[in-house]
């Protein structure tokens, strides 16, 4: 087929396009030509690949699959897409599943959402979507494929139903199933004939419009749980669009993206900022343990008194579920001094895997002691999997002075809005439609963006750490001091 | 062996508490209780001390009736903004962690082996670089958290100066109503004005 005419106004002339394999499909019109694949920008793109699609105001891509590709007499390239949902769009709905950072749910059933015919300019890349399913009609995924892949899917999703299922149902999309799955691993890799009853002018006929995600991080959500009978959908028509350079601009918003979204998701089960090696147990030694103490005044005050001594240090990099009391007893066995301690709360913002102690000695020469000797030699903690323990001096809140610095919290001086409830100590859901409500949306999407930032940090710090901690020698245990 | 029942309990009870920051330092223990007590019932409030000079967050544990409750909460508040004390920065809540709390008991008796590591012994270098590495990881913390409350400050600048536009363009709305301007340019034009 020709190369894109520059004189086709839909798209800049830049990009090229040649089709490939004709498909053998007769449709009712005989003026509709189909393909099996075409090259768009450098490109080739099949039957059942699974496509970005972008267009200019949407904050992120959808991901489809190619299940059509024909061109219309008028010389329009089109093609049909059967849509991948993210969790995040689909969230309403998902109340109690869990799912995984990079997983899609293949849409099935009937109605809006399930697919659309859009011009084939639309697609703004390849992406690699691997198909997990059990199914006994799904080829297993290697290893190297499931690494190589950007998503992955072993779920549908129900437009109708609104119902998210581990059932793959014959035909999706007037399509045979078996297109869904992953390739078949030897001859053929893709089905060419399309085999679907819907007759091409009818197609044509339908308008063709975009699906409006449900939910984005952090926008709007009120909305379309009001809307929870309807899928939400927005009929617009899709223009062609600026081609996009995958590398730069994807690989950014992409990761943000679905990290935002599962971040988003798991924001409401777990907390935020915990890589798995949290929780992971060591095998411990038992023993009973000894130190018994005599009754003492409570730890403000002792705090207090330890401060103007000078003699309180800070413990580093200890075993986050560590408690007050094991660090007392790691103190009493590497310094041979009785001190109180107290485990550090962890907050959202504190580094995973470091816990902090703040161990109150009897005085200043304890605790310079202590310090010199950690800082001479070196404390391990811990058999199979040691560690360095730390220690400092830290500087500690003054009691007086500073409250934290708060932003957020506006105030008008005078009179009421008319839209507005009580600006004062009442605690309440703020209403859309109201100017609070915007603005309260700004700060939701705000703090999202800084949880991406923490999680992006603490992933780079806990590998870095993996990394210095795999050179540690393992000895068996040997004499304590 | 099994950790011991006081574990048990206290997994529970952590499982029931919802962890809340982003909240104002004016909230008190009494705020939080009437403010939750909306979604159940309340067993207890406690917030986590602020030890340091540099830390920059200020947050409790909401400790509520059943798992349910809690779950149910930290779920609406994540869908819509729930403001505590002030407009319009919403709180947010997650599901609490063993390691957030303060008076844990021990998991299971267990003994802890720690010994002192000879300079000349190959660890010790690594022991020191896993130190610095420490020590940069605080330092970028930190930083992250000092970019975070600029960003926090740039935002609430620019809402206040929304606002305050805002309530400019209402303060206009309502003196030109007061004074007659309104009603005499509905006269003028020949339209009807209606009271809101």
């Amino acid at each position: 087929m020709a190369p894109l005419d520059k004189s086709n106004p839909a798209v800049p002339g830049d990009i090229k396009f040649k089709w490939g394999q004709k498909g053998r499909r007769c449709g009712k019109d005989p003026r509709m030509h189909y393909y099996g694949s075409f090259t768009y920008d450098d490109v080739e793109y099949s039957l059942y690949d699974s496509v970005y699609m972008w267009s200019e105001d949407q904050p992120s891509p959808n991901i489809g699959k190619i299940v059509k590709i024909y061109e219309t007499p008028l010389q329009k390239k089109m093609v049909k897409i059967v849509w991948y949902f993210r969790p995040a769009e689909v969230k309403t709905w998902l109340k109690g599943t869990h799912f995984l950072q990079n997983e899609l749910f293949l849409a099935s059933g009937e109605g809006r959402g399930l697919s659309n015919v859009n011009v084939l300019e639309s697609i703004s890349g390849k992406c690699n979507v691997v198909c997990t399913s059990k199914d006994e009609r799904n080829p297993q995924a290697t290893v190297e494929e499931l690494e190589m892949s950007d998503y992955v899917f072993y779920r549908t999703f129900d437009v109708k139903e609104c119902k998210l299922s581990k059932i793959f149902p014959d035909k999706i999309a007037g399509v045979e199933v078996g297109n869904y799955f992953n390739p078949k691993p030897m001859g053929s890799t893709k089905v060419t004939a399309v085999k679907d009853e819907n007759s091409l002018s009818g197609e044509l006929k339908v308008r063709t419009f975009w699906r409006f995600p449900a939910k984005d991080a952090g926008r709007r959500p009120g909305s379309s749980s009001s809307a929870s009978d309807s899928y939400p959908i927005k009929k617009r028509d899709v223009y062609p669009i600026k081609k996009r350079k995958l590398r730069d601009v994807m690989a950014a918003d992409e990761r943000n993206h679905t990290e935002a979204q599962s971040k988003v998701e798991e924001h409401s089960k777990r907390p935020k900022v915990v890589p798995s090696e949290w929780f992971k147990k060591f095998p411990w030694e038992e023993r009973i343990t000894g130190s018994e103490w005599f009754n003492q005044p409570p730890w403000k005050e002792r705090m207090q008194k330890a401060k103007e001594i000078g003699s309180v240090v800070l413990l580093e990099n200890l075993f986050p579920s560590f408690t007050s009391s094991e660090v007392e007893d790691i103190v009493l066995d590497a310094f041979n001094i009785k001190a109180s301690a107290k485990m550090i709360q962890q907050t959202a913002d504190s580094r995973p895997d470091n816990g902090q102690a703040l161990v109150i000695f009897n005085s200043k020469e304890e605790a310079d002691f202590a310090l010199s000797e950690l800082r001479t030699k070196c404390l391990m903690i811990g058999g199979q999997r040691p560690r360095p323990i730390f220690g400092s001096r830290p500087s500690l809140k003054e009691p007086d002075n500073n409250q934290p610095k708060y932003f957020g919290h506006l105030a008008i001086d005078r009179r009421q809005w008319v839209n507005s409830k009580n600006v004062g100590s009442a605690s309440h859901y703020a209403q859309p439609n109201t100017i609070t409500f915007e603005m309260a949306m700004e700060w939701q999407a705000l703090q999202k963006e800084s949880e991406l930032s923490w999680d992006a940090l603490f992933e780079q710090h806990a590998k870095e750490m993996d990394d210095l901690k795999a050179l540690l020698i393992k000895d068996p245990p040997v004499k304590k001091i | 062996m099994e950790p011991s029942t006081e574990y048990a309990a206290f997994e529970k009870k952590v499982k029931k508490t919802i962890y809340l920051d982003n909240l104002s330092p004016l909230v008190t223990e009494a705020v939080l209780q009437t403010a939750f007590n909306q979604f159940g019932t309340v067993n207890n409030v406690q917030f986590i001390p602020t030890h340091f000079a540099s830390s920059g967050v200020y947050a409790a544990l909401v400790e509520m009736q059943s798992v349910r409750q809690a779950d149910e909460i930290v779920r609406e508040m994540d869908d819509s903004p729930f403001m505590i004390s002030g407009m319009p920065r919403p709180v947010r809540a997650q599901k609490a962690q063993i390691e957030m709390f303060d008076d844990r008991p021990k998991k299971r008796q267990r003994k802890i082996v720690c010994r002192w590591v000879d300079p000349s012994h190959a660890n010790f270098e690594v022991a020191k670089k896993i130190k610095n590495l420490t020590k940069k990881h605080a330092a970028e913390a930190s930083f992250l958290l000092e970019q975070q409350l600029a960003e926090e400050e740039k935002l609430h600048n620019q809402q206040s100066e929304t606002l305050k536009a805002n309530y400019k363009k209402y303060e206009l709305i309502d003196g030109a109503q007061a004074d007659g301007t309104a009603k005499r340019l509905a006269t003028c034009y020949e339209t009807k004005l209606h009271d809101f």
